[in-house]
């Protein structure tokens, strides 16, 4: 299989600095986004550590392995990041979402609320399921999918890279196919745009304007958090 | 098994294994070896089998407690106590 992908980051219309880092790396066939908490010089920094963890990847014989080698990278920043949270007495860390491709595969690892979506034969379908409070009160059935939109809790995440001891990585796989496309973005997109949106934009359009159209809209429905979509289309 | 039926398989014995994992059900090694064998079988298309996780544990049925045999106080205690 062969791919091509597009990533646009942008610090939105509130913020000041840009806590949102991402990995575009087609020839790899690794792409992540990781949005940072913790303020300047933390949040920021935390995304970047995951990041480039996650560019130095080498590459694999195969995906469980591929998958391997991209936990073993996290669990280390993980590690990297308590002592930095210790150091400096607040909690840095970072939501993460990477897909990693091998062959006609890929894999995806994540935690917190950043997500996966991929479109496929015009149908938007969310891959990943975030570790969230308003996640939570949804499986529980306190809420509807339908409420979750915009909760005044959508901000309370359960899982990130640095913020516990021990990590958990939740992993998934999918099949790659033709004309596939997959979005990988920060919560700073879906917090603003509602899913039925993001899927009108994802089709009709090349990744460079769809991943534009994509930002656009979030900066039009007011953008109070750092922006990024990274775009992958599965090619012939 | 074409390979998307076998993802298909795999996407939901995944999330068994992570939720185990997560819940301490299984330890870091089963959980490593368990997703690697899945993925592996995965991408092959070769159908896979659940993932090994032990049952949660509840107590067998006839080994609860017999309301019906439980000691009694004798009256005449009960009735030395109210006073």
């Amino acid at each position: 299989m062969r791919w091509h992908s597009v990533a646009i980051t942008d610090v939105g219309l509130v913020r000041q600095i840009n806590e949102d880092s991402l990995l575009d790396s087609p020839d790899a066939g690794i792409w992540a986004v990781a949005d940072g908490m913790g303020g300047h010089s933390a949040g920021d920094l935390a995304s970047e550590m995951i990041v480039s963890a996650l560019a130095r990847l080498k590459p694999a014989a195969n995906l469980s392995l591929l998958v391997e080698f991209a936990e073993h990278q996290l669990l280390a920043v993980n590690e990297r990041l308590q002592a930095l949270s210790r150091e400096r007495r607040q909690v840095i860390g970072s939501t993460v979402v990477s897909l990693l491709a091998c062959d006609s595969h890929a894999a995806f690892l994540w935690a917190g609320d950043s997500r996966l979506y991929r479109m496929s034969m015009g149908e938007l379908e969310r891959l990943t399921t975030d570790h969230s409070k308003v996640e939570e009160y949804v499986k529980h059935g306190i809420i509807t999918r339908e409420e979750a939109h915009n909760h005044p809790d959508g901000n309370l995440i359960t899982r990130a890279v640095g913020a516990a001891e021990q990590l958990f990585l939740d992993c998934n796989i999918v099949e790659l196919n033709e004309g596939d496309r997959f979005l990988l973005c920060s919560d700073g997109l879906d917090k603003h745009v509602h899913e039925r949106d993001i899927a009108t934009a994802m089709v009709g359009a090349d990744l460079p304007t769809t991943a534009r159209r994509l930002i656009d809209m979030a900066l039009a429905a007011g953008a109070t958090d750092n922006v990024t979509v990274c775009l992958v289309e599965v090619l012939p | 098994m074409s390979t998307l039926a076998s993802v298909l398989v795999t996407n939901g014995y995944l999330r068994e294994l992570c939720a185990a994992y997560v819940n301490e059900t299984i330890d870091r090694r089963t959980y490593i070896l368990e997703r690697r064998r899945l993925i592996d079988e995965a991408v092959a298309g070769k159908p896979s089998a659940p993932p090994a996780i032990p049952e949660p544990f509840e107590p067998d049925a006839t080994a609860m407690m017999d309301l019906d045999s439980t000691m009694q106080l004798p009256r005449r205690m009960l009735a030395e106590d109210d006073e």
